[in-house]
């Protein structure tokens, strides 16, 4: 089976969940949100895909799908009650920011065979109903189970002093820099170009969905594996190939 | 059990409320096994009365339901018991001038029988009836004598008190007629009166397994008289509702009558497509006549639509006060109803339900749901609506569902665990 592509994961989801629209779209990337309604209560959910995580050389430590909870922030209430949410991925920087925790890696891994439409959207409505029963009771009904937690660290790869990797990486950074660039609506010159990049990042995985980012918390979601180390002045959230 | 797509494409398409609304009527009602139970008690007094020591053997000329038990609408008395009324009327051949005590105490002495026989200890006196008390049930029988001339079962009851007898007096009723009349108004929806027939079957299934008793006789796998109107239930709720507002804050009053109420629902029933649209369309139609009564300074009043001379409202209410409480809590509650029809989240919905109708029903309701849900997801996967990927809460738990929802695959969650998390500072 072939890893389904953007198109096609938008299409079906367009013809389940006709309210769900694609608000950011690459080849190797795309963004949904749309409104949910697992009982009475609506809720609007984001929906990160990363079609790709291998590129040449270089790997994107992030799963191939998230899913937030944008409006409202199933977060939120924890913070103020003290209490943990049940079956999420912590997110240290914004706390009322939790990614969801749909399907256990043990079982099963989602890959992009799979159809978000018909297994991440409707796990999301099913996370939800458990989670508003969480809060009367403290029990989440559903199936699953929590590990101890792993902290992960970030990578920090060795420098290199090699011109012709020095040179593979600048030229890695000017090509994604100008993809994403294209995305964020932002050039520029080099060090735009990593300021564009992460300001990408944080619309594209921030609470506000209105574009404006001033206001949003600067959260380390997107993780990438290098053998090489981050550019000075960028994100912490890209690196580029060895 | 094989239902077809058209049944199962219906009730799928009940909201959740619906589905809890009916989850709390099936755990507030009188269960199906405690129906037969209550079948077999009415049959066990027809034939005591007409022993050979009964005084009134061979007098008995009907014996049959009525209330309640009659219309299928019978409810808990309170939220913290499980007891049951269950009334019967028993067609004694008594002349029509009978003094209204002979005529109660002699039917009571019947019931009870000789000092050490099986109902001594267990029979009370009561103003119009002799109550037997068994355990989680009170069987009322309530002596009448046939008016001949008049409509089907029209007859007369009587009133007395032995300690207040210049207050004994023959009153015309015919509860059998209401009874009739009150079916013929509100006939159940069949997709409506099969679902809750299966889930209330469902439920006493549960519990005969819980309850692990060895002598439980197995649960039918249908039972007609619980295929119920969405009005039948709209008044079932009602009459829980009643039961713990007055439990609650009204001790000393008299409770709004029953028939009263049956009244009211039957005269509005089925002209709604959903339970909690049913439920709410009945309080707000009860609380426009008691409104327009009370504004014009007069008590409501009504009757007997088979027996004129029956007034249903000959106790309730005693004054405009009773009147201005039950108005004042039954506008409560249709605000409490608007509310849960809205758009709101599980935990305010079983707030509501337990203000409502009580803690015990609704919670229980509300967890085996989501305990059903749970178990769906981990084996054979969840369904949904395509849309919002609601979940639909009537095929829950079920095997078959409609071709119109979608199912997921089963899976589980997974995730940090909370008690590593980091704390706060």
């Amino acid at each position: 089976m072939t890893y389904r592509s953007v198109d096609e994961q938008d299409a079906e989801i367009r013809r389940l969940f006709p309210d769900f629209r694609l608000t950011a779209h690459a080849d190797w990337i795309a963004v949904w949100e749309g409104p949910l309604r697992p009982a009475s209560k609506t809720y609007r959910v984001r929906i990160v895909h990363f079609r790709r995580t291998i590129f040449d050389g270089w790997t994107l430590d992030n799963p191939y799908v998230t899913v937030h909870v944008v409006d409202p922030l199933v977060g939120a209430q924890m913070l103020a009650n003290e209490t943990l949410l049940p079956h999420v991925y912590w997110n240290d920087r914004n706390p009322a920011w939790p990614a969801l925790c749909l399907w256990d890696p043990k079982e099963m891994f989602w890959t992009p065979e799979m159809s978000i439409a018909t297994t991440i959207i409707p796990w999301t409505s099913e996370w939800l109903l458990f989670f508003e029963y969480w809060q009367i009771s403290g029990e989440f009904l559903g199936p699953g189970r929590h590990p101890p937690r792993r902290r992960k660290e970030c990578p920090n790869p060795p420098e290199t002093s090699d011109p012709e990797t020095r040179a593979r990486r600048a030229q890695f950074r000017n090509d994604e820099f100008h993809r994403i660039g294209r995305e964020a609506g932002v050039f520029g010159s080099y060090l735009w170009m990593a300021a564009a990049l992460r300001d990408c990042s944080q619309r594209l995985f921030s609470p506000s969905s209105n574009g404006d980012i001033s206001g949003a918390p600067r959260s380390p979601v997107i993780s990438i594996s290098s053998p090489a180390r981050q550019p000075v002045g960028s994100s912490r959230s890209v690196s580029e190939p060895a | 059990m094989n239902y077809s797509d058209r049944y199962l494409r219906q009730i799928a398409n009940y909201s959740i409320v619906d589905v809890m609304l009916a989850d709390v009527a099936v755990r507030i009602q009188l269960s199906p096994t405690d129906y037969q139970l209550a079948v077999d008690h009415y049959h066990a007094i027809n034939e005591w009365l007409e022993r050979d020591e009964s005084p009134l053997k061979g007098c008995v000329s009907d014996f049959y339901p009525q209330g309640g038990f009659a219309i299928g609408a019978t409810v808990a008395r309170h939220s913290t018991d499980d007891e049951f009324d269950i009334d019967v009327m028993a067609d004694i051949a008594y002349r029509l001038d009978v003094d209204p005590e002979d005529a109660l105490a002699t039917l009571h002495d019947a019931i009870r029988g000789e000092r050490g026989s099986r109902y001594w200890l267990k029979t009370d006196r009561k103003t119009r009836c002799s109550t037997v008390n068994y355990d989680g049930m009170h069987l009322d029988v309530t002596p009448t004598v046939r008016v001949m001339g008049t409509l089907d079962k029209t007859g007369l009851i009587f009133h007395s008190k032995p300690e207040e007898p210049w207050a004994k007096k023959s009153l015309f009723a015919n509860p059998h007629g209401f009874a009739q009349w009150f079916i013929s108004q509100t006939p159940p929806d069949q997709d409506f009166g099969t679902f809750f027939e299966r889930r209330s079957l469902d439920y006493d299934r549960e519990r005969a397994i819980l309850s692990k008793r060895a002598d439980a006789a197995p649960v039918p796998e249908q039972c007609p008289a619980y295929q119920k109107s969405q009005a039948v239930i709209a008044l079932q709720l009602i009459k829980r509702w009643r039961n713990l507002a007055y439990d609650k804050r009204h001790g000393a009053r008299r409770l709004p009558p029953s028939v009263l109420l049956a009244y009211y629902v039957a005269t509005h029933a089925n002209q709604t497509k959903s339970l909690a649209e049913e439920l709410s369309f009945q309080v707000e139609s009860m609380l426009a006549i008691l409104g327009e009564a009370h504004n014009r300074g007069q008590k409501v009043s009504a009757s007997n639509p088979t027996c004129k001379d029956d007034i249903l409202t000959d106790r309730w209410p005693a004054d405009l006060s009773d009147q201005a409480v039950f108005i004042r809590e039954l506008t409560d509650f249709a605000v409490k109803l608007r509310r849960l029809r809205g758009e709101i989240a599980l935990p305010e919905m079983q707030q509501i339900l337990e203000d409502l109708f009580g803690e015990k029903p609704a919670r229980s309701a509300m967890k085996d749901h989501v305990q059903r849900f749970g178990q769906d997801v981990g084996s054979t996967g969840s369904r949904f609506m395509p849309g919002k990927a609601s979940i639909p809460a009537a095929v829950v738990g079920s095997a078959a569902a409609p071709s119109s929802v979608r199912s997921a695959p089963s899976h589980k969650f997974f995730g940090d665990h909370p008690d590593d998390l980091p704390k706060r500072r």
